[in-house]
């Protein structure tokens, strides 16, 4: 009796869990199709009366978020290449010789963790004005690059130190060279942690909101979730496109979630357990 | 046999240096030195010594509520939103029907961009056609519907709500650590006859204190950066309810153009963090084997 009854709270709130998880999107996502007359008498539970895509097409007039989009695809995918480019060279000697400072660089590296971005934001502000990277995309992907470190570090680490050494060994005897041992064999063997990396940064600067605010001025460089910002301040009286433009903002994210769940799982513990 | 491996090491190391060096290291040095200095939008760095954090400390009241509230959400994430997301954990550990789908779902509130998160809530506490009204209007309450964002009282609380369930990086953290416990603890303890709860209690949870450690210090670094949210939805405000540091530090920077006191919080903010870190890992005596 005691244990069905554990059960069934157990359940309830396995079902309250995913209720609020998943249920203020999918509210949103019905709202997005409704009009301002079914939005506001319809009641917040009622159906909308058709697909429509009004609101759709307002949200793309009121915010230009189509070229936001295209800026954070390039900026999310320049900061994630370069970010797995770079980076992996660094933990790849790292995890592979020992040299002086290793530990050094082990612990400057760590250190970017403990920063909280808004911290050194004023600095970064002012030499980006000066070095004319201020609402440039070049200047967001390197600020990126530059927080993405310790991640990347520390999940191409552990990925390059599960590697056996004889197989680099076994290469260095056939005559390869350095470059030609990293790029033709250690690479392709960190095919599964480069794409963990790839996935974590991808995401992060795809939500990545307070250097995007602060980093840029026009259009040019402004990212999705900036977009967001215009219907909470000038435009706020749409509010059915205010649903549409959730709904855009968060559909990429998903559908890298629902292709790749597992390796997102596994990102995010990989991308965490850093400290 | 590596031909010029001392070359080859520096190569691999230098640009991701470089890149620290000029856009994470050379700032925070300007942060720490320009603290301690008078500096505006108008006006070159000038050595005041402690002028900045006299201003800060002594008779500020936004600074105080910045300070306050930040503390609060650090101790509301820190206990609430890690002991929500232990929970989970455990249940979804036995696989109960329906785990998969449950973990998936919790896990998507952490991937979409906080941003939409913020705005999301917004419309959803919105008090002419959100959630709040049509369940004020069940309870026959239709015509007092609160503006939750709008309220001095409750607005912290209103914000707090848009993130402190949401812990699913926990549960995933701890879920996969508790995949790492060896098999044969559980079938001793299934031999003495120990229930779910209880193993649950003097078995499991003693051994994930590390991960346990890891995950206070994530919920209290997330706390004292959080900004994403509370700029959509209040932006601090009304008055100084939902300021927190970041958000203060946002203001004097980009509205009121006073660098020098930004930096100033900005230390602040990073001193405290450490602080935490360092107290939240003796706590835990983190790293420590278990007896």
């Amino acid at each position: 009796m005691k244990r069905a009854l554990l059960n069934i709270l157990k359940y309830i709130f396995l079902l309250l869990i995913v209720l609020i998880s998943i249920g203020p999107i999918l509210w949103v996502a019905l709202g997005s199709f409704k009009t301002n007359k079914e939005l506001f008498s319809g009641g917040a539970f009622s159906l909308p009366s058709s697909l429509q895509f009004k609101n759709y097409i307002d949200a793309l007039k009121i915010a230009p978020i189509g070229k936001f989009f295209c800026n954070s695809m390039i900026i999310c995918i320049g900061n994630t290449v370069l970010s797995i480019l770079i980076v992996s060279c660094c933990a790849y000697v790292v995890a592979r010789f020992d040299f002086k400072f290793k530990n050094a660089i082990v612990l400057i590296i760590s250190s970017v963790l403990l920063i909280p971005s808004q911290s050194i934001s004023q600095p970064i502000f002012a030499l980006f004005k000066a070095l004319k990277l201020f609402d440039t995309k070049i200047g967001l992907i390197l600020v990126y690059l530059a927080f993405s470190i310790p991640v990347t570090f520390y999940i191409m680490r552990s990925y390059f130190l599960s590697i056996p050494r004889s197989i680099e060994e076994s290469a260095y005897i056939d005559g390869a060279g350095f470059l030609k041992t990293y790029t033709r064999i250690i690479i392709p063997l960190a095919k599964p942690g480069l794409a963990t990396a790839g996935i974590v940064q991808f995401l992060g600067s795809w939500n990545e909101f307070y250097f995007a605010l602060v980093l840029t001025s026009g259009n040019d460089a402004r990212t999705i979730p900036i977009a967001l910002n215009y219907y909470t301040s000038q435009f706020s009286s749409n509010y059915p496109a205010m649903f549409s433009a959730v709904i855009l903002t968060v559909i990429p994210t998903i559908i890298i979630f629902v292709l790749a769940q597992e390796q997102v799982v596994e990102s995010l513990t990989a991308g965490a357990v850093k400290g | 046999m590596i031909k010029n491996k001392k070359f080859w090491i520096v190569a691999f190391i230098l640009p991701t240096m470089l890149i620290f060096t000029v856009i994470f290291a050379m700032p925070l040095l300007v942060v720490f030195i320009t603290s301690f200095c008078k500096y505006t939008v108008f006006e070159q760095p000038a050595f005041i010594g402690l002028g900045n954090y006299k201003s800060l400390f002594i008779n500020n009241s936004d600074f105080s509520s910045a300070m306050r509230n930040t503390v609060l959400w650090i101790l509301l994430q820190t206990t609430i939103s890690v002991a929500i997301g232990v929970i989970v954990a455990l249940i979804l550990q036995r696989r109960p029907f329906g785990w998969k789908f449950v973990r998936a779902s919790y896990m998507i509130p952490n991937i979409i961009p906080t941003a939409a998160t913020g705005l999301m809530f917004i419309l959803l506490y919105n008090p002419e056609f959100g959630v709040v009204k049509s369940l004020y209007e069940a309870f026959g309450a239709g015509e007092s519907v609160p503006n939750l964002f709008g309220n001095s009282s409750y607005t912290f609380l209103t914000v707090t709500s848009t993130w402190i369930f949401y812990s699913a990086l926990n549960t995933i953290l701890i879920l996969s650590e508790i995949g790492a416990i060896p098999k044969e603890i559980y079938d001793s303890a299934k031999v003495d006859g120990a229930n779910n709860l209880q193993t649950d209690i003097f078995i499991t949870l003693p051994m994930l204190r590390n991960i346990l450690a890891t995950c206070v210090i994530l919920a209290a670094m997330n706390m004292i950066s959080q900004f994403d949210i509370i700029y959509i939805t209040t932006k601090g405000g009304p008055g100084s309810a939902t300021l927190n540091l970041p958000i203060y530090l946002f203001k004097i920077s980009n509205l009121e153009m006073n660098f020098g006191l930004a930096n100033s919080i900005g230390v602040v903010q990073i001193v405290f963090g450490l602080l935490l870190v360092f107290v939240i890992g003796k706590v835990f005596r983190i790293g420590q084997s278990n007896e």
